[in-house]
């Protein structure tokens, strides 16, 4: 089986030796036969040792592949400098070992074949590292100790000791040399004082890099091996990684550990570090390695996360239960509308992020957030319930944010994306559970007018209490909320400088915002506030006052309009319905109900009873209807149906009894025509209320009833001719100037 | 465009124009009762002399019906009808017996058990709109005048002249046609033709709110005929505001062949397609009628004043 190894030298090669010149002895340009002697940087050394605590996750994507791929990374052990605290595998489509080599350790993963989707991987570890110092023994050459092992005095491809031209190079840097520190330090120096190589010309073996002068840092690193090795000092390569906080790195450095009186000690030619070692120093592996190998011809790619995370942070998370499920996926499929819970637990998390939305999110989406959630150790959990019908749409979004109450309550950020004004509504529910929020900050976009944004935000500030409440206007996609969010809080960028970036345009609300609200808003926000502490959910206040809205609207389809409907009210009532079980639903619920009540309502014509005791039958047969519609939702498992008792049973009970009146005085197309035009006010009613947001602006701006009423008086006054009635008699108007 | 329109609005009378300028202030809440009762609105028209169709029973109770077999017996030709019933609901219409069956309008016949019963459910307010149950009112019936029945499909047609402050205002005849079932009811698809209320001769067609020169079922013209006793129908529907004095009035007659014209029934709350069979808007002549001085003005007086508003054009 041909399964060629790719090895990755040339990527991990490129470390970086910007930092040379800040480097402990200052390395100056070696003079063949001079001897120099080595620093004693002994009173130079902090009195304690540095201690630092780092996450890395490295993260991989294996392009989908009909074949088997496997692939394989070093990864670091405790030794005395450093010690790895914790090591997190995220579950994947792919088998995971791991291998031990000492004194290293591999990990892998294998897959007979990567579907897409399927190609993530994802690798952490925590670890503590410490800044070392060494001194150099103070001994004779041959005084040091063998090695463990003869391999590391041999010379090998790349690092070529026995060459007669390190040969020589090593008996001119060490003529005058006697003790052991004095060799190490010359031939130190002399590998330091190189110059960086550049591009493709620069040299990674040892030979060339003596011959050119100047080389790759790894080529650096493998001369300096191959002059110790040379001087009969066992030495070898050592690949690790410089931590930087927030860094995303592909890189690896390469420093080398030469056998100095019964110890390992290290030498870093390229960061200038003799005998010491600073603490942003992790060991990956020692030996001339690549970090990663795969399968040939595997489309891959990785990248690792550094991030530096406190002690506290630990301690923390130690004492928490240890829980062996790193990555948690829930999803609920609940109806045919969905609701999903998705969590991605970061081991080590810096901050914890709820995004809570009323509309499916796409799987990219989420692959999206979680994988930039999992470079910067961030614990996200999704929340999604998605619903025509905002009443479901809010209830089942403040279901989720019930059931799910400690990852919201403890979450950094609250990002709520919502089509409306759900997103605020289903925050409420916090208020109700008084839940304090103190300083997370809560990210709430959906398509509102600003001002409801004001006065319901105020609100939300008020009983939520966070740290900062920022509306986005209108509804933003979820990616650019993240990023603007991330952008915000964990890069610091100004939240104005963030948003412009991703178009958005925030509305960010705080104590000032609240106190500074006119006094008749200021009294509105308390008593709504009130209401909400008392267990009075806004909705339930909303509904009461968007009644007058829906009756004047049908004042105007009736006079201004010209539409006439079965019963004056019964579109209020009805549509108040439609705007809980959403139109779709309430559409065929009132269809199906009024027609089979039509028939059912002949039945009850034979049966030759008063009209009273007729429409108490009727209300019956509604009812067991409605259990039925009911029974019927819960086995299909559509979600509309379940909650159909919302439906007003006398209303719908009259509308049957006016169609069958009207089929009798006015004939069945009338009836027909009256249902249809009842059905269509409904519907225009339920899109206004919906479409305009209306139940919140009248939430918030309570004074509009006075608009309306007043509206409702000047149409009870007006005169002219309505608006169909233009076309029902447009044949006057043609007729009368033809003289006719 | 713009002009007809600006005409239409100008000439047209509204829902809302009606509702407010002409049913509200002129029509006292306390007449609807009259007019939505049949029996009560015929005693108060025979009251003043305004010819009705005869009334051969009242019938209030299920226990009244024992007496339907004797009130019957020396009939063979009758209605039947909700006291409170609107737009013909309920209306059976025995035109002979055939020995112990009688035969309906339509050629059907209906046993005596099934005529009980059908007095039953109007008793139970099968046909009422209200929740006080209903009566029956068996009344005789209207032999149909050969000039209108000729454009009447199966059923009697009727003339709705519509009288504002005792004004006659506008009149149109109402055919059935195969869709309204023989009623003369303008939502179930009977045509309305209009009548020049000074010739009293049919105008304009209109079926189901579209012009239409000929009946949809008989297919003969139904404009250009001479309604038979127009001069009577015209003062006789005056004269019901001296009886029922609702300022804004339907007045329901039909042309008996052997009395003559009877009023059938009053509306109070007259509907507005009236002005598309007559080609011509109410609001111009109904609001010089609201600021004519009408103060002990005559019957003739008013007739007059009737006929010259028809006049212009």
């Amino acid at each position: 089986m041909a399964r060629g190894v790719v090895v990755l030298a040339a990527v991990l090669a490129m470390a970086l030796a910007s930092a040379v010149a800040a480097a402990v002895p200052e390395p100056t340009p070696a003079v063949d036969g001079r001897v120099f002697s080595p620093p004693d940087d002994a009173a130079a050394r902090p009195r304690k040792p540095t201690i630092q605590y780092w996450t890395v996750t490295v993260s991989m994507g294996i392009e989908p592949t009909a074949t088997a791929a496997s692939v394989r990374m070093l990864v670091p052990v405790s030794d005395g400098r450093q010690a790895v605290l914790g090591r997190t595998v995220r579950p994947s489509a792919f088998r995971f070992r791991e291998e031990a080599a000492p004194p290293n350790q591999w990990v892998g993963w294998e897959a007979p074949s990567v579907k897409p989707q399927k190609g993530t991987i994802a690798y952490s570890y925590t670890v503590r590292t410490t800044d070392v110092w060494y001194e150099v023994p103070h001994i004779a050459l041959t005084e040091n100790p063998p090695p463990p092992d003869p391999v590391l005095l041999q010379p090998s491809e790349r690092i070529q000791s026995a060459d007669p031209a390190i040969a020589r190079r090593v008996a001119a840097l060490t003529r005058d040399t006697t003790r052991l520190d004095e060799t190490t330090w010359s031939l130190f120096q002399y590998a330091a004082s190189f110059l960086r190589g550049e591009g493709a010309e620069a040299r990674d073996d040892a030979v060339a890099v003596l011959n050119a002068e100047q080389g790759s840092p790894s080529g650096r690193a493998r001369l300096l091996v191959a002059l110790f090795r040379a001087a009969k000092i066992p030495a070898r390569l050592v690949g690790g990684l410089r931590l930087e906080d927030g860094e995303r790195k592909r890189a690896t450095i390469t420093w080398v550990e030469a056998w100095l009186g019964g110890k390992w000690l290290p030498f870093d030619p390229v960061g200038g570090h003799y005998a010491t070692l600073p603490a942003n120093y992790l060991t990956l592996y020692y030996g001339d390695l690549p970090l990663i190998e795969h399968t040939a011809k595997l489309g891959f790619q990785y990248d690792m996360l550094i991030h530096q995370v406190t002690r506290q942070a630990l301690l923390a998370q130690e004492a928490e239960p240890p829980t062996t499920t790193i990555n948690r996926i829930r999803e609920t499929n609940l109806e045919t509308e969905r609701v999903q819970t998705y969590a991605f637990y970061a081991e080590k998390p810096v901050a914890s992020v709820v995004l809570i939305t009323d509309a499916p999110v796409a799987p990219a989406v989420i692959e999206r957030i979680a994988a930039d959630a999992r470079e910067r150790s961030i614990s996200v959990v999704f929340l999604s319930a998605s619903f025509e019908s905002r009443y479901f749409r809010e209830h089942s979004l403040q279901r989720l944010i019930a059931s799910n109450f400690a990852a919201v309550a403890e979450a950094h950020l609250l990002l709520v994306s919502t089509r409306d004004e759900a997103g605020l509504y289903a925050l409420l529910q916090l208020g109700e559970h008084r839940v304090a929020l103190r300083d997370a900050r809560l990210v709430v976009a959906g398509g509102f007018p600003r001002s409801v944004g004001k006065v319901l935000g105020a609100v939300l500030y008020r009983l939520v209490g966070p740290g900062e409440l920022v509306l986005v206007n209108p509804q933003a996609p979820l990616l650019s909320l993240w990023n603007m969010a991330r952008a915000n809080l964990i890069d610091g960028v100004p939240m104005v400088e963030a948003a412009s970036l991703w178009d958005l345009r925030p509305q960010v609300i705080d104590a000032d915002d609240v106190r500074g609200l006119a006094g008749f808003r200021r009294g509105l926000v308390r008593a709504w506030s009130a209401a909400v502490l008392a267990q009075v959910p806004l909705q339930a206040i909303n509904l009461i006052l968007v009644l007058p809205v829906i009756a004047c609207l049908v004042v105007i389809f009736r006079s201004v309009i010209g539409i006439e409907t079965f019963g004056t009210f019964a579109p209020v009532i009805v549509s108040l319905a439609f705007l809980m079980t959403g139109l779709t639903w309430g559409v065929t619920i009132f269809c199906v109900i009024v027609g089979l009540g039509v028939v059912l309502r002949s039945a009850l014509q034979w049966l030759r009873i008063q009209l009273v005791a007729r429409l108490a039958v009727l209300i019956a047969l509604v009812s067991v209807m409605m259990a039925g519609l009911t029974v019927v939702g819960a086995y299909l498992g559509v979600g509309a149906l379940l909650n159909v008792s919302i439906f007003p049973m006398v209303i719908m009970s009259n509308v049957i009894e006016n169609f069958t009146t009207t089929q009798v005085e006015l004939g069945t197309r009338e009836a027909i025509r009256l249902t249809r035009n009842t059905l269509a006010v409904c519907a225009a009613c339920y899109l206004a209320i919906e479409g305009g947001g209306l139940q919140s602006i009248v939430l918030s701006f309570p004074e509009v009833l006075i608009l309306v009423v007043a509206l409702e008086i000047a149409i009870g006054k007006w005169r002219g001719l309505r608006l169909l009635e233009y076309l029902r008699f447009s044949d006057l108007g043609r007729a009368d100037r033809g003289g006719a | 465009m713009l002009a007809a329109l600006r005409r239409l609005r100008r000439t047209t009378l509204g829902m809302n124009r009606r509702n407010l300028e002409f049913l509200v202030p002129y029509n006292p809440r306390s007449l609807f009762a009259v007019v939505d009762h049949k029996p009560c609105t015929k005693r108060q028209l025979a009251a003043v002399g305004i010819p009705v169709p005869a009334t051969y029973a009242e019938l209030g109770r299920q226990w009244d019906l024992r007496r339907l077999d004797a009130i019957l017996a020396p009939r063979s030709s009758f209605v039947v009808k909700p006291a409170r019933g609107a737009g013909g609901g309920g209306v059976v219409v025995i035109a002979a017996r055939a020995g112990d069956r009688f035969v309906k309008a339509s050629g059907a016949t209906i046993s005596r058990a099934q005529l009980a019963a059908h007095c039953g459910d109007i008793l139970g307010g099968a046909y009422a709109s209200s929740t006080y149950g209903d009566e029956i009112l068996i009344e005789q019936r209207v032999e149909v005048d050969p000039v209108l029945g000729a454009i009447s499909y199966r059923g009697v047609p009727d003339v709705r002249v519509l009288v504002f402050r005792g004004v006659p205002v506008q009149a149109m005849a109402r055919l059935p046609t195969r869709a309204s079932d023989g009623r003369a009811n303008l939502h179930m698809g009977g045509m309305a033709v209009g009548i020049d209320l000074v010739r009293g001769v049919t105008t304009h067609g209109i079926l189901r709110g579209r012009p239409s020169a000929r009946h949809p079922d008989l297919d003969r013209p139904v404009a250009g005929l001479a309604v038979p006793q127009w001069e009577r129908l015209l003062t006789i529907a005056a004269q019901c505001y001296d009886a029922v004095p609702l300022g804004y009035l339907g007045v329901d007659l039909v042309v008996d062949a052997v009395r003559g014209a009877l009023v059938l029934e009053l509306n109070a709350r007259p509907g507005l397609t009236i002005q598309l069979a007559n080609r011509r808007g109410l609001r111009t002549s109904m609001e010089a009628l609201a600021s004519a001085d009408l103060v002990g003005a005559t019957l003739d007086d008013r007739l007059e004043l009737a006929r010259r508003l028809a006049a212009v054009a």
